[in-house]
């Protein structure tokens, strides 16, 4: 019964996770005095994996005792092992946002840009999500 | 050989993570037509954190001052990333700058 | 009586939001600082339950209409989040200066 109202949880916190996330965001000056203004948007994104969150929901749903033992001790290594403040879950490369500025400036030919919005947000299904970097902002024409 | 697997898994998994904060964009109205002329320039500056015991945010100022002295007349766009790369029971913070000089 | 109490005290607590704030950022503040505009701009979910980050689009509109042939300078961004018991308002308030050119 214990086991059972356990993956209850477990598949309910995947659920729940299954959401999207907004971290930050900033809204930068907007010219709309030196034409029309052309929205883009430039996105780039990387697998998020939370593997001690992963091996505890396994532990969680573990039907023997001692398969939950050994998960719990692996989930407690993962989560000592990746130490730090975390935005979102974590990734493993931390590049993928590297070329944002160069995709933004291809991203308006004109190369006269305004209304930069800066947004760090995330797409969750329970422990795995898609960590987002985008950057809105407008051509102007 | 299941524990072996478990043991790999475990090596795997455990490799450091990372986490991006923030990435801001932000660009100077007035000098846009100059980004062709312009220069890139990339500034990383960090610092080690163990349990959490550090006593100034330093590193930050000296990306700053780094931009200043690369750009001394200005930018026209900048990228500005705070990231974490995690570790065992310590983590290091980064500033990286990317910066088009005018 | 007592469960009158406990349902009366668990309806005060639900509509009594305790708010977070997210983040705060802020642009250069221009000199001329006359017109004033603001918008927010807001998404309701339950136990943190969210599948799009639109609000904050919508504010950046809300924004652009209030200044259409202008300059928007001075862009002050919040990002708060208040919880109702179960219930969470996630928000953006957005303030500037709209400058005619």
């Amino acid at each position: 019964m214990l086991i059972k109202m356990k993956s209850m949880f477990g598949l309910s916190l995947l659920l729940i996770g299954g959401c999207s996330q907004l971290h930050h965001v900033q809204v930068s000056n907007i010219d709309q005095s030196r034409g029309k203004l052309t929205p883009f948007t430039v996105q780039v994104n990387e697998l998020g994996f939370d593997a001690a969150q992963t091996v505890q929901i396994g532990a969680d749903v573990a039907k023997s005792a001692s398969t939950s033992e050994d998960l719990e001790f692996i989930a407690f290594i993962l989560a000592i092992s990746n130490f730090g403040p975390k935005t979102g879950n974590p990734v493993y490369n931390d590049n993928y946002a590297e070329q944002i500025l160069v995709e933004v400036v291809k991203a308006c030919p004109s190369r006269k840009i305004t209304g930069l919005t800066s947004i760090r947000e995330a797409t969750n299904i329970g422990p795995v999500s898609g960590e987002v970097v985008r950057i809105n902002g407008y051509c102007i024409n | 050989m299941k524990k072996l697997f478990l043991l790999f898994s475990l090596v795997m998994l455990s490799a450091c993570t990372s986490s991006i904060h923030m990435s801001q964009v932000a660009i100077e109205e007035k000098r846009i037509n100059e980004f062709e002329n312009g220069q890139l320039i990339n500034i990383e500056k960090s610092q080690k954190n163990i349990l959490g015991f550090v006593y100034d945010t330093n590193y930050v100022d000296k990306a700053y001052e780094s931009l200043l002295k690369q750009c001394p007349q200005g930018t026209s766009m900048i990228n500005v990333e705070y990231l974490t790369n995690h570790g065992f029971m310590s983590w290091t913070d980064k500033i990286r700058i990317k910066a088009l000089c005018k | 009586m007592l469960n009158k109490t406990i349902l009366f005290s668990l309806l005060a607590l639900s509509l009594s939001g305790c708010v977070g704030l997210n983040t705060v950022s802020m642009t250069q503040v221009p000199a001329e600082r006359e017109n004033k505009i603001t918008t927010s701009s807001s998404s309701w979910n339950f136990i943190g339950i969210n599948f799009s980050n639109q609000f904050v689009d919508v504010a950046i509109d809300k924004l652009k209409e209030q200044c259409p042939s202008g300059k928007i300078e001075g862009v002050y961004t919040k990002h708060q989040t208040t919880g109702y018991l179960l219930v969470f308002k996630r928000e953006v308030i957005v303030s500037a200066y709209c400058n005619e050119v």
